[in-house]
């Protein structure tokens, strides 16, 4: 079993928006979906995952709502806002500009 | 939008952080469920699945104490939490906690109320459209202010590129009579363009227009709100109305809005000034007030410049030495209480400091009582600057409650304070609790509560858990630095208390001196009115001579009056300085112009209780027909006559010198101009009195009485 990278710094955010940029999640999910996507390489740290939920909620980027989970209980389920789709956006270019220059320096040097 | 979202998330997070907690929890512990749960479907034991999705989760609480943390308001509701300790701390110890609410509300009161009176009178910006432009103008002889005269002050409108306009204006009595009891008004006669020279409009009809100066168009008068609401009933119709004063008929052209108190609050009606015709030639000289407005481009210094120059010019052409000074109008209105008034506010600051001295040293004590505690919390884990923070935030509920009670007393100091103002203190009208002091008390506050938790704040700094658990917080050394700075607390309370001590009792000396000053005349028993002549009805000086004597009669007439006399000015009220010549003089010119002169009947020194030290008093004889006679007081015999004891001998003109304070000169001719006539009575027969006068003149012009007795005290109380 490979170690799970630790996440960088802020990407954290960029992953949450990302994940909930398509369907409504609730918190399980979300990092569920992550882990998933990622091949199993990234695995979100999920006791931070719910201060990231609430700062990301609270700058009006992500919003919430009670429903029921897929398996019938309550849950609360994360939806992207139209500013966060905004957020999502700049923050994807800024990303691939960080990581295109990050490969460029690892190729060349 | 996002700064809403913020503020919603905000007043979420302080108002309702129980159920965002429990909300949170909610979320987790169905996170943990569903983790479970996943477990066992890849085939782990129930137990096993727990326990495993507790381990990827990690710590709930420390999620939930993150989350917290990262929450908006997470300061504020720290803070909040401190102030309930603090006032759960105050509650505890209630002696602690009301002498500090006192210390604060008294330092808080007292530079309250002072600073209200300060800023009231001295800073608080003049009514008026750009108050910074306004100047007034003096002519100055010496170290003596004399009025300008009118051509002076149309001299001064022509210095264009300094002055914009200059306005000059007068004081005047205005007899109201008709629709209603007759009304002696307060009023001033002024220039038409005084009212733009101020920028102010009138709130209802007009001001002056530039030509009702001429004679024949001067027929117009503005009133005040006031009286405006108090005799025409607030009647929109008055305005056009036609009223009498002083015998002729003038148009209420404007009602002046109710902020407009100029020359002063008790101004009632404005009428426009026409010049004698001598006056711009400069053969006739009237004493105006005279007030300009800067050009916008001007400064002060430059007008000051431009003014001493015309007045050099004034005198190489007309003679005489008089300079002139210019002051923003402010600086010019305040003169005179200017040094008091910085001293009571300093006094009031040395108050203050002496306040936060002791709020410093109170903290400090149950600081220093407390260590211990401090002590345990920094072993625990708490940062020293959130002691300091709770320092701070238990101080406050002290600050709040003295710092309200403080400028509710002072509230109502300034209220007692305008209502006994002493008689020539200016501006009293704009002293009240404005927004200006309010911001200045909450200053005062913030650097009381400064006081307040920095001892606390030292002791937080320096507390170490080692040297206080083993030394049971009396170490030697940190000892000795706490009485150090005990006694550095107690100099400087008694450093600051000094010179209040001493200015206290220089005041109190100075107020037991005033008391005992001699004025030169006995006010006990003395009773004044004033009264007008209607000239239309005396028009010689014979006729209105013989009017005065049949006045004097009648009240003398009257049970109960023991003398009776006139003088056109009754002692220590205003001064009206004319040029007098004196012969055979040695004093120097400045010196004879400044004599103080007034008009009297011939029994007005013994009504008044005037001792006359030489030569004789006034007698009938002294009359119309007679050589002009005049009596000096001691002051200008020594000025004048300094080697000579014989005034008699001294100058053909003048018979005999009173003992009075200032330099002041009687003649005899009471037929002048009307105004002030005192007249000596016992306490109860006013009304006598305005009935025999009533007898003789249909008792229309008697205008008011008072007590002499308790306005010489009143005006005792403003010597400086």
């Amino acid at each position: 079993m490979t170690r799970p990278t630790d996440l960088v710094q802020g990407t954290l955010d960029l992953l949450i928006m990302r994940t909930i940029a398509t369907e409504k999640l609730h918190g399980w999910a979300i990092a569920q979906r992550i882990q998933l996507l990622s091949n199993d390489v990234l695995q979100v740290n999920q006791g931070s995952l719910y201060p990231a939920l609430q700062r990301l909620e609270r700058q009006g980027w992500i919003t919430a709502d009670w429903g029921v989970s897929e398996t019938n209980r309550r849950a609360r389920f994360y939806r992207l806002t139209t500013a966060g789709r905004r957020r999502l956006e700049w923050e994807r270019a800024d990303w691939d500009r960080l990581s295109a220059a990050i490969s460029l320096v690892m190729r060349t040097a | 939008m996002r700064i809403a979202h913020q503020i919603v998330a905000l007043c979420r997070a302080l108002f309702r952080s129980g159920r965002v907690d429990a909300d949170l929890a909610d979320e987790m512990r169905f996170h943990l469920e569903r983790e479970t749960e996943a477990n066992i479907a890849r085939g782990m034991p129930p137990d096993a699945s727990r326990r495993a999705a507790r381990l990827t989760f990690g710590s709930v609480d420390a999620a939930q104490e993150q989350s917290r943390d990262d929450r908006p308001g997470a300061g504020i509701r720290e803070i909040l939490r401190d102030v309930r300790f603090g006032v759960r701390l105050l509650g505890k110890s209630p002696v602690f906690g009301s002498t500090g609410i006192a210390i604060v509300a008294l330092g808080i009161g007292a530079a309250t109320a002072i600073f209200s009176v300060v800023y009231g009178v001295m800073l608080r910006p003049l009514p008026f459209r750009e108050p910074e432009r306004l100047v007034s103008i003096w002519l100055q002889r010496n170290l003596a202010r004399n009025y300008p005269a009118a051509a002076d002050a149309l001299d001064l409108r022509q210095l264009h590129g300094v002055f914009e306009d200059v306005a000059l204006f007068d004081n005047v009595n205005l007899n109201l009579v008709g629709d209603g009891e007759p009304q002696r008004l307060q009023g001033a006669s002024v220039s038409p363009n005084l009212f733009s020279v101020l920028g102010v409009a009138a709130a209802l009809g007009r001001t002056f227009a530039q030509d009702e100066d001429q004679p024949g168009r001067e027929r117009v008068v503005l009133l005040s709100d006031a009286l405006w609401r108090g005799r025409f009933a607030a009647e929109r119709a008055a305005v056009g109305r036609q009223i009498r004063l002083n015998g002729s008929l003038r148009t209420i052209v404007g009602i002046m809005p109710p902020d407009f108190q100029y020359p002063s609050s008790a101004h009632q009606a404005w009428v426009p000034l026409v010049l004698k015709p001598g006056e711009l030639t400069r053969q006739v000289t009237e004493n105006y007030l005279v007030v300009a407005r800067l050009d916008p481009h001007a400064t002060l210094e430059q007008a000051r410049r431009a003014a001493a120059a015309l007045a050099k010019r004034l005198a190489s052409t007309y003679g005489g030495n008089a300079g002139m000074t210019v002051d923003s109008m402010l600086d010019d209105a305040v003169r005179d209480v200017r040094p008091t008034l910085t001293l009571l506010l300093g006094a009031v600051l040395f108050l203050l400091i002496i306040a936060c001295v002791n709020l410093s040293s109170l903290f400090g004590a149950r600081a220093a009582a407390r260590s211990g505690e401090f002590a345990v919390r920094l072993a625990l884990g708490a940062s020293r600057k959130r002691l300091i923070a709770q320092a701070i935030a238990e101080a406050t509920p002290v600050l709040l409650l003295g710092g309200v009670l403080g400028v509710v007393a002072a509230k109502w100091a300034v209220r007692v304070f305008v209502a006994a103002a002493p008689a020539g203190l200016p501006r009293v009208e704009s002293i009240a609790l404005s927004a200006p002091v309010v911001a200045f008390s909450l200053t005062l506050l913030v650097l009381a509560g400064c006081a307040a938790s920095i001892a606390p704040a030292i002791h937080a700094w320096g507390s170490d858990f080692t040297t206080i658990t083993k030394e049971g917080g009396r170490s030697s050394t940190s000892g000795r630095r706490r009485s150090a700075a005990r006694r550095v607390s107690v100099a400087a309370q008694i450093a600051c208390a000094l010179p209040l001590l001493v200015g206290a009792t220089l005041l109190l000396q100075s107020a037991i001196n005033v008391t005992r000053v001699d004025l030169g005349f006995s006010p006990e028993r003395v009773a004044t009115l004033s009264f007008e002549v209607s000239r239309s009805k005396h028009p010689s000086d014979q006729e209105v001579a013989a009017y005065y004597a049949r006045l004097v009669e009648a009240v003398r007439a009257v049970p109960g009056v023991a003398n009776a006399s006139l003088v056109n000015r009754i002692p220590l009220v205003g001064g009206q300085t004319n040029p007098v010549h004196f012969e055979n003089t040695t004093g120097t010119p400045q010196e004879l112009t400044n004599v103080d002169t007034r008009t009297v009947t011939p029994e007005y020194f013994s009504t008044l209780g005037i001792r006359l030290v030489a030569g004789r008093g006034f007698t009938e004889h002294d009359d119309t027909d007679a050589p002009e006679v005049s009596i000096v007081d001691e002051r200008v015999a020594r000025v004048i006559w300094p080697a000579s004891r014989q005034l008699a001998s001294a100058s053909a003109n003048h018979r005999g010198g009173v003992a009075d304070g200032s330099m002041s000169l009687v003649s005899s001719h009471m037929c002048g101009p009307p105004g002030w006539r005192a007249i000596r009575c016992g306490r109860s027969i006013g009304a006598q009195v305005y009935r025999s006068i009533g007898a003789i003149d249909s008792g229309r012009r008697i205008a008011w009485c008072w007590r002499c007795e308790a306005r010489s005290n009143r005006d005792r109380r403003s010597l400086p």
